[in-house]
């Protein structure tokens, strides 16, 4: 995979847009300040990656999502289980602490999350970038994390030993939440778009 | 984990062989990890599988069941020192994860090439765990040989 530096800054700039919209939304639907800040866009070794989140044996409830269209895309956005009692609170609008284990409800709003995150992820992409990107219904699922992040680069990994990955921090207002917001685009597919945008590839 | 024994991380699609005392681990969702074993001169490894069959161009071999296997069994026996006669094999994960993957029962068309494979090669398979939906994480001691493997959110078994 050859990625120019100057392409590297545009799909940091692209990232960047469309993870600001992704927050403002999370922080709308929370009503509470929710803030995601793209830490880093790289290009990874497959194995190399893996073998460092191989090491994170955290119990984690994740939603994946997948999208197709003009540009292929994979998202997956994790948190510690008990993370998740946290958002269920907060999405529920119900008092602190009243989510005590991982149920329906708690599946569901990381589900929800997962959906809002996405659709919000691809407006940008598609009204700033002229990409399109139709996010399929996310897929919710409790594992080490490590196994999740495995499993967001498979497909990826089937077609190229490297990966173009964006990698997020996130923080909740008030609460010690640490999230996890990852997304891999097709590297075909996404060079195509920066090649239609003009940014030499 | 003793003092003089060091623990080595296999990423997917990699292949790490070592000696005793050091021990290998691993997490698999629907890739394979197989270990060889040759309990003589107390030598393993861990190659960690992603597909059954190498189709494309890209260089990596240790991706795939039918390129990275034999090429782990050379390895073993001409770099590493171990005994062919004396290897055997242990396998995990092969799991159904995400659906969204589009990748129908992966993990299942994994187990059947590898075992298929040692099979041709003359490998005895000593111990499995395979199959299910949620992520294995596997620990392999090449002092003991013996793997300590735990799914996620189960007890931990010895294999």
């Amino acid at each position: 995979m050859n990625i120019t530096q100057d392409s590297m800054k545009v799909v940091e700039i692209m990232s960047r847009l469309s993870i600001d919209r992704a927050s403002r939304a999370l922080s709308k639907i929370l009503r509470t300040g929710a803030m995601i800040l793209l830490s880093r866009v790289y290009i990874a070794d497959l194995s190399e990656t893996t073998e460092k989140m191989n090491d994170d044996l955290r119990e984690m409830t994740g939603v994946m999502v997948g999208f197709k269209g003009s540009v292929g895309c994979k998202l997956l956005f994790m948190l510690p289980v008990n993370g998740s009692f946290i958002l269920t609170d907060l999405f529920l609008r119900q008092p602190a602490g009243t989510t005590k284990e991982y149920n329906e409800f708690t599946e569901s709003v990381i589900q929800e999350l997962g959906n809002i995150l996405a659709s919000h992820i691809s407006n940008a992409l598609v009204s700033d970038f002229d990409a399109t990107l139709v996010p399929e219904p996310p897929h919710v699922h409790n594992d080490y994390a490590g196994v999740m992040f495995s499993n967001l680069v498979m497909e990826q990994g089937m077609m190229d030993d490297k990966l173009l990955l964006m990698e997020t921090k996130f923080n909740i207002c008030k609460n010690e939440l640490e999230c996890y917001l990852f997304l891999v685009p097709e590297t075909t597919s996404f060079v195509k778009l920066l090649d239609n945008m003009g940014v030499k590839t | 984990m003793n003092n003089t024994q060091c623990m080595i991380t296999v990423g997917v699609g990699d292949l790490k062989i070592t000696q005793a005392p050091n021990a290998l681990k691993t997490l698999l969702g629907s890739c394979i990890g197989i270990i060889l074993y040759d309990p003589f001169n107390k030598i393993g490894g861990l190659l960690h599988i992603m597909l059954p069959k190498k189709n494309g161009s890209d260089a990596k071999i240790t991706k795939y069941a039918n390129t990275g296997l034999p090429y782990f069994i050379h390895r073993m026996v001409t770099s590493a020192g171990a005994t062919r006669g004396a290897l055997c094999a242990k396998i995990f994960g092969g799991a159904k994860m995400f659906e969204t993957n589009g990748l129908l029962n992966i993990g299942e068309s994994n187990e059947i090439e590898v075992r298929q494979i040692l099979k041709e090669e003359g490998i005895r398979i000593v111990s499995s765990k395979t199959g299910g939906t949620k992520g294995y994480n596997i620990v392999f001691d090449t002092d003991t040989g013996e793997v300590t493997c735990r799914i996620f959110g189960e007890a931990i078994e010895i294999y």
